[in-house]
């Protein structure tokens, strides 16, 4: 496997490791219900309810 | 598309019914409030929505949840009501189900935990009671799944029009009142006639949010009388009115069976649970179960079996693959040393984590937690806890964040804030790993006693802070505390199972995501030094970050630079925690995760470093969602610095202390 | 109607008034059905002043004793 590949595949698992960090902070940093991890059924209807509006208007 | 409200009293089986009805899982527990928010699902075959609603007593809302009910009666208009009722306690039940009946919608009644009603050896003439009420009665038992074929026949069948609404028979001065106001409000406002009654009668029922809606619409035939309705009492003259209904209607139709069998289950194990003496050590020893179950016979084995298969099998595979294919040594090292021994390391703590998840949704479906917040409210009360504190602290214990959002149902914005501020000291799951990887090293025979000693620990450490800002915040004593008893059920396997994957699955998505990424990231800062790429791990920057701040851990028995590294990265997620332990360890070539540990901690200095991790700095999600409660930064602030030095002390402590005697 | 337990040792107390609670508490019994005249089978009180397990209607509540008290009419 040539070094290009190799320092490639570093690269993109640290370039995913940075976005999913990033990610969550920008997540975390939104508070109250978003910051949470778990998926409730509450969030989801919330979620689903904000596409049909979404979708709507 | 025709729209069915799904209304009643808080358990009475109405989120457990919609599950059935429709094609949504929804949350579902035996305790009071779970449902906090609208959700909506489509009962299966069919264009007929369901919307299910906070569970609530009357229309007359007094907490923030409540009001999202009555709230929905009055602007989105329902085309049908489903009032779900508890059969056994029809009495109370139908306070709501009178204002349900006066709206002027079809209204379907169910009956619903039919069974228990036939147990005490009542039962209802349907027919009579649909004929007095107006509406159609159904008995259904949700749980066992009886009765909702028809029940979903009748909703589907029943046309989506407006019936004629309940009259009662309210005393002379009230009626005239309510006739006058609804005339006027067709008249001059255009509204229907049902509506127009229902709102005049709502009114004169002091409900604030109706109260609110005529301000705002400027309704002047009710506004202009308030303070007549409210001098001459009318909100006493319609409970009376209505309660005497009630009275009149449940005589005429309640059939007595046989005698009531005494041998009831529910009293039986009261006797017991709530008990003035052992109730408080059967809570204790309740827990200290569920950590049996999941850290000594069920949970370890399987977690060990996984870690073994992690990093042996796996791991070698993984290496000899990469090696084959030609990978440098960084890209190797930091896929198996990185993301398989970190992120897999806690990966092997799911079997724990789900045990005791299934645990807690077995309490919960059963009817337990309320008994425990009964026999836990003399403690609250000596404290000065709102006993409406106990659910948000438990629920704490799945997560923080959860936790604190719990804490909105208290009215009061100072016990809001107290109970906001404290709620971190509950131990998280998130931490369980952290405990995991600890016990299996220095306590192996105690592993159930030590994990519950923190819990216990973390709410001792809550309690004792709440006293304080007690005192600081001066909140006088309060003595709201109203908690139903209600029947026990035998946890249904798939309502467990459901309940487990849901608090589950957001463990396993933060493999992916927060903890993938705190991984990565000590690994790369244990291999990138001041001068590039390091090989010997203590000149890269993790090490001088750890050894820089090590002195001042001395003192409570932390002797390892890694240790220290390991904690600032729990600021992301308390898992990362044990991810960056073993990335740490591993990298340092010690051999054996466990070996390495006993050659840098004592058990005492290892308890210590569990209380200081229980307590310290909350993850930066959960200071995200105090600082959004409390809408200031000066909280979120506050809490990382209070909870780290008591955390210091509390460690220093026993540390110290423990140093005397072993 | 009254569950009846095998021993029926339990002391029935009748609701004198409500006026002394606060709004609050005195909305949420009366939505329970707790009324002046009310029958309350006390099921258990804990020692020291602790909470007070009540049934009526068939249903079970837990109460602050201060909350019963003032039910009673007692101070």
């Amino acid at each position: 496997m040539s070094l290009f590949l190799n320092i490639l595949i570093v690269a993109i698992i640290i370039g995913g490791a940075g976005v999913v960090l990033y990610r969550h902070l920008k997540k975390s940093k939104a508070g109250s219900c978003p910051a949470c991890e778990y998926d409730c059924a509450a969030k989801q209807q919330l979620k689903k309810h904000q596409m049909e509006q979404h979708h709507s208007s | 598309m025709t729209t069915v409200a799904l209304l009643g009293n808080p358990n009475t089986g109405k989120t457990t019914l919609f599950n059935e009805l429709t094609d949504k899982y929804a949350y579902v527990g035996n305790w009071e409030g779970v449902t906090v928010d609208k959700k909506l699902g489509r009962i299966r075959h069919s264009e007929m929505v369901v919307v299910d609603l906070p569970g609530i007593y009357s229309l007359t809302p007094i907490t923030k949840d409540e009001a999202v009910a009555c709230n929905y009666l009055l602007n989105d208009s329902p085309d049908m009501i489903l009032n779900v009722t508890n059969a056994s306690q029809l009495k109370r039940n139908m306070l709501l189900s009178i204002e349900l009946l006066e709206f002027g919608r079809p209204v379907v009644l169910a009956l619903n935990m039919i069974d228990d009603l036939k147990a005490n050896g009542i039962s209802y003439d349907f027919a009579e009671l649909a004929k007095r009420l107006g509406c159609q009665v159904r008995a259904t038992n949700a749980r066992k799944k009886s009765g909702l074929d028809q029940l979903r026949q009748e909703l589907l069948a029943t046309p989506p029009t407006a019936t004629q609404p309940l009259h009662l028979a309210y005393p002379a001065a009230v009626q005239a009142a309510i006739t006058q106001a609804s005339q006027a409000l067709v008249t001059d406002y255009q509204l229907t006639p049902a509506f127009a009654n229902w709102l005049a009668i709502q009114y004169l029922n002091r409900n604030q949010i109706v109260r609110r809606y005529a301000n705002k619409h400027h309704l002047q035939p009710l506004l202009r009388h308030q303070q007549a309705y409210d001098d001459q009492n009318f909100e006493e003259q319609i409970f009376q009115t209505r309660l005497a209904f009630i009275d009149d209607t449940l005589t005429a139709t309640t059939k007595y069976l046989h005698e009531v069998s005494n041998a009831n289950l529910t009293a039986k194990i009261d006797r017991i649970v709530t008990h003035p003496v052992l109730g408080l050590p059967i809570f204790v020893g309740i827990f200290l179960l569920m950590f049996k179950l999941s850290f000594d016979w069920i949970g370890t084995p399987l977690s060990d079996g996984l870690d073994a298969f992690i990093s042996g099998p796996l791991s070698a595979t993984a290496n000899q693959f990469l090696t084959s294919i030609g990978a440098i040594p960084f890209l190797k090292s930091l896929i198996v040393d990185g993301i398989i021994a970190g992120v897999g390391g806690v990966l092997s703590f799911i079997p724990q984590i789900f045990v005791l998840f299934a645990c807690i949704s077995v309490l919960e479906d059963s009817g337990y937690m309320a008994r425990a917040a009964l026999v836990t409210d003399r403690l609250m009360q000596l404290i000065g806890l709102n006993g409406k504190a106990f659910i948000p602290l438990i629920i704490g214990f799945g997560c923080n964040v959860t936790g604190i959002m719990a804490a909105r149902t208290i009215e009061q914005p100072k016990e809001r804030l107290v109970t906001t501020l404290i709620s971190p000291f509950m131990s998280c799951s998130a931490r369980l790993p952290i405990y995991g990887l600890f016990v299996a090293a220095f306590f192996q025979r105690n592993q159930a006693l030590i994990v519950l000693s923190l819990y216990f620990l973390g709410i001792a450490v809550a309690l004792l802070m709440a006293k304080i800002y007690q005192w600081v915040f001066k909140i006088r004593e309060n003595t709201v505390f109203i908690i139903e008893l209600p029947k026990y059920h035998v946890p249904r396997p798939d309502i467990i199972a459901m309940g487990t994957w849901e608090k589950g699955k957001g463990f396993i998505r933060k493999a992916g995501t927060v903890i993938f990424g705190g991984t990565v990231l000590i690994w790369l800062l244990s291999n990138l030094g001041p001068r590039g790429i390091v090989t010997n791990i203590d000149q890269s920057f993790s090490a001088a970050i750890g050894q820089f701040v090590l002195p001042l851990f001395r003192p409570i028995g932390i002797t390892s630079w890694q240790t220290i590294s390991a904690l600032m990265t729990g600021v992301l997620a308390k898992e990362v925690i044990s991810s960056s332990m073993i990335v740490l360890f591993h990298l340092s070539g010690q051999t054996g995760l466990i070996a390495t540990f006993s050659s840098l901690f004592t058990p005492l200095s290892a308890y210590a470093l569990l209380v200081f991790i229980l307590i310290y700095a909350p993850c930066f999600a959960t200071l995200a969602a105090i600082k959004a409660e409390t809408n200031s930064k000066k909280w979120a602030l506050y809490s990382v610095v209070s909870s780290t030095v008591i955390a210091y002390l509390a460690a220093l402590l026993i540390y110290q202390v423990g140093s005397l005697f072993i | 109607m009254q569950l009846r337990y095998s021993e029926s040792a339990y002391p029935i107390v009748t609701v004198q008034q409500m006026r002394q609670l606060d709004g609050q508490t005195a909305h949420r019994l009366q939505n329970l059905g707790i009324h002046p005249g009310s029958q309350l089978t006390v099921l258990r009180e804990y020692p020291f002043h602790g909470p007070v397990i009540v049934e009526f209607d068939q249903q079970k509540i837990g109460i602050r004793y201060v909350v019963f008290q003032s039910l009673l009419g007692g101070q």
